[in-house]
């Protein structure tokens, strides 16, 4: 019974993706997927990566994985971690690898002076938000996520 | 009489009084605790994750929206997090906030990022009017979550 976490090194982008691409499926969110194994190696192993990912293992097989990177907090002043992605394999629940994996960023922020870790959660997801709030975090009540692209971006853009 | 610039090493004291303004505007007065000088480092910075543009009206600084790199593991790419948007009280109602969206727009799209973010207070129905009429549409189901403080610490520890 041991769990290790590690972060992820090139060659695993194939590993990543998978999970990437199990969490789309749980999140009902699949055909949105269009990432590549490569967009994912560029993402966490080319000079100066935009992303970070921890992997965890269970007793040597892989278990879950949690992606993320670094952003800035304008009223802390701060750089702070936010959590993309968060997945554990579904016969892998319940042993707290989640909750590892939060904890192992966690740790970071702490080392590292940084004073906020966010994520987010679909609000459906009502085991994940139970761990979320067992541990102190606290949904960030009353934010609206608003999303531009394709032709209403191009369209803002001519002004 | 609107002009938007990229932000440059020395307006870290302007874009803290207008993120200042907008934290006090939103009721987390007590929450920013940041100093010019956090602004000026990542002003300074090539290779930062985040920058700002400024916007002006005439000669006078009216507002600023200060964004950051994101990432979208679905998408395998890069988006744009528009952090902080704020148009200073007397420069309200002149076209001043649609003006910085647009160039944010313009800048997404010369990094190669076909997608802008944002959150905003769902109170806010002046904001909401504006970021419906530019096209933006509503992330619905999502829920932010934080932590910070003592629970920081405490499952960091």
């Amino acid at each position: 019974m041991t769990l290790a976490i590690r972060s992820a090194a090139p060659g695993e982008e194939g590993l990543v993706l998978g999970f990437i691409r199990k969490l789309a499926a749980y999140e009902k969110l699949l055909d949105e997927v269009a990432a590549s194994e490569e967009d994912i190696r560029q993402a966490l192993f080319a000079a100066n990566p935009r992303c970070h990912c921890e992997l965890a293992f269970w007793e040597g097989a892989p278990a879950g994985f949690a992606l993320w990177f670094y952003n800035f907090s304008t009223f802390a002043g701060k750089a702070g971690i936010y959590l993309e992605d968060l997945y554990v394999e579904p016969d892998l629940r319940g042993k707290g690898i989640g909750k590892a994996l939060l904890k192992h960023l966690a740790k970071r922020c702490v080392a590292e002076g940084l004073p906020r870790f966010q994520w987010s959660v679909l609000n459906w997801n009502a085991p994940s938000i139970a761990v979320y709030e067992a541990m102190g975090a606290k949904p960030v009540d009353a934010w609206t996520v608003y999303r531009l692209s394709g032709p209403e971006l191009a369209s803002l853009a001519r002004g | 009489m609107i002009t938007v610039r990229p932000a440059g090493p020395g307006d870290g004291p302007i874009l803290h009084a207008m993120v200042g303004e907008l934290a006090l505007n939103h009721g987390h007065a007590q929450d920013f605790t940041a100093r010019p000088d956090d602004y000026e480092r990542f002003l300074a910075d090539p290779h930062a994750i985040n920058g700002a543009l400024i916007a002006f009206w005439d000669e006078a600084p009216a507002g600023c929206a200060i964004w950051q790199r994101s990432y979208s593991t679905f998408r395998g790419r890069e988006t744009l997090y528009l952090e902080d948007l704020s148009v200073l009280e007397p420069f309200r109602r002149r076209g001043v906030a649609r003006e910085l969206l647009s160039a944010v727009a313009r800048l997404a799209l010369s990094r190669g990022l076909g997608e802008v973010i944002w959150s905003m207070m769902s109170w806010n129905a002046g904001a909401r009017r504006l970021y419906e009429a530019v096209g933006a549409r509503i992330e619905e189901g999502n829920c932010l979550c934080r932590l910070s403080g003592d629970a920081l610490e405490r499952l960091g520890s």
